[in-house]
């Protein structure tokens, strides 16, 4: 056992301690490096689904076929990335499906991610239990429950007034959907954004301590032997 | 070069374990004492070398090093490489559990056959023999890894056999020259260092 644990600390301190500073040196160089995972990121903007696909901040997923999948794994929808690994695509030109979307990215060579859209996330999905999408728009004012003796010229007013209200609410209200956007999108990016230090350390600290167990059984089954 | 879950076929990702399995059990065969500091360090290299994001070509490439693990560690590359592939997907979410065994094959198997083809070679006294040497051990096993990760996908997917391997190995010229001169310099050093690891 003594001979045997000289022989380890005698061969290792010298190559050992350059390797240790070499491994070091490249954490350094791996964590402005960039990921290698590709990820996939989607939010609806309008009526328009936006779906962006990257490796890093920096490199983008370009070229790549995002596939769009209803609820019930139903494809009902594919297309490419542009250069900045941007897709978009109409959600009223799917005016059949109810509920999420599962959008997948496959970036060629084996890699290939998912992201699912919840109902909640498609402001648009409420309205698919009833009528046709864009229509209610119009027929609106008309069911409105207005004064009845006003007569035509009060409905056409409140109507009015309620488009100009939503206009003007949907102007003030776009920097903050944007900045929300912006938000999730960081944390997102926090989450999914490739390793970070502690990971890396952690995982050499799972190999030390691997070897370390190793070694302790090889240990004890050559002492058992001599 | 990490194949993601969910792009294998269930029969791939079968053959692909069945065929790690037999490699680590070679592997650990052959560990002993004092081949296990060795064989850490080179795991944790492997860990790391991924990380490091060769910023040319298309696609999202980094350093593999499997040739030099083959060089070093022969056999052992099995379980350093399957180690730090496990690691990795658990830690970096590169890969996947499930395509563990496919991936350890594709990368360690490439690096047994290099590090056996060149490892006589490394030996001469001859420095330019050396040099052509663990370039060849450093590009050919990212090559053959390529080939067969092109392989993988093919026998999953269908794709044809020429584009899948095309793109990949097109995509990966740039790893395969910078690991053959980063092989180069690791056994240089490694021989002025500490001539036995060899």
């Amino acid at each position: 056992m003594v001979n045997s644990s000289n022989c380890v600390s005698g061969m290792a301190p010298r190559i050992f301690a350059v390797l240790m500073v070499t491994m070091m040196g490249m954490c350094v160089m791996a964590v402005q490096a960039q990921a290698h995972k590709v990820n996939l990121f989607a939010y609806v903007e309008g009526d328009r689904v936006i779906v962006e696909g990257y490796f890093s901040a920096k490199s983008r997923a370009q070229d790549c076929l995002v596939e769009v999948f209803d609820e019930g794994g139903k494809k009902i929808h594919e297309g490419k990335t542009d250069e900045k690994g941007m897709y978009s695509f109409k959600l009223g030109d799917f005016p059949a499906f109810t509920g999420g979307l599962k959008i997948v990215l496959e970036a060629g060579m084996g890699h290939k991610t998912e992201y699912t859209l919840s109902v909640s996330d498609i402001p648009g999905s409420a309205k698919k239990d009833g009528h046709p999408t864009e229509q209610p728009g119009k027929n609106q004012p008309e069911a409105l429950p207005g004064p009845p003796v006003g007569g035509s010229a009060q409905v056409a007013d409140q109507a009015a007034l309620i488009a100009a209200m939503e206009k003007a609410l949907e102007k003030k209200l776009e920097p903050i959907v944007k900045m929300l956007g912006n938000q999730e999108r960081l944390l997102l990016e926090e989450k999914y954004g490739g390793p970070r230090i502690n990971d890396i350390v952690g995982g050499i600290g799972w190999i030390v301590g691997m070897v370390g167990m190793a070694a302790f059984f090889v240990g004890r089954n050559r002492s058992g032997k001599n | 070069m990490h194949i993601s879950e969910g792009v294998l076929t269930a029969p791939v990702l079968g053959v692909g374990a069945v065929f790690t399995v037999a490699g680590l059990a070679v592997g650990l065969k052959k560990m002993d004492h004092e081949r296990l500091p060795e064989v850490g360090v080179l795991a944790s290299v492997f860990f790391v070398a991924s990380l490091i994001h060769v910023p040319i070509g298309p696609s999202a490439a980094h350093l593999v090093l499997n040739g030099t693990c083959g060089l070093l560690l022969g056999w052992l590359a099995f379980p350093a490489i399957f180690v730090g592939l496990t690691l990795q997907a658990i830690l970096f979410e590169f890969g996947g559990l499930t395509t563990l065994g496919v991936n350890t094959f594709n990368m360690a198997f490439p690096a047994v056959v290099l590090g056996y083809l060149c490892g006589h070679f490394i030996k001469s006294p001859n420095s330019a023999v050396r040099a052509v040497a663990e370039f060849v051990a450093g590009a050919g096993a990212i090559l053959l890894s390529g080939l067969m990760v092109a392989a993988s996908l093919v026998l999953a997917l269908g794709e044809s056999i020429d584009t899948a391997a095309r793109l990949i190995v097109l995509a990966h010229i740039p790893v395969m020259i910078l690991e053959g001169v980063i092989t180069i310099f690791i056994m240089e050093f490694i021989r002025r260092v500490r001539p036995e690891m060899l």
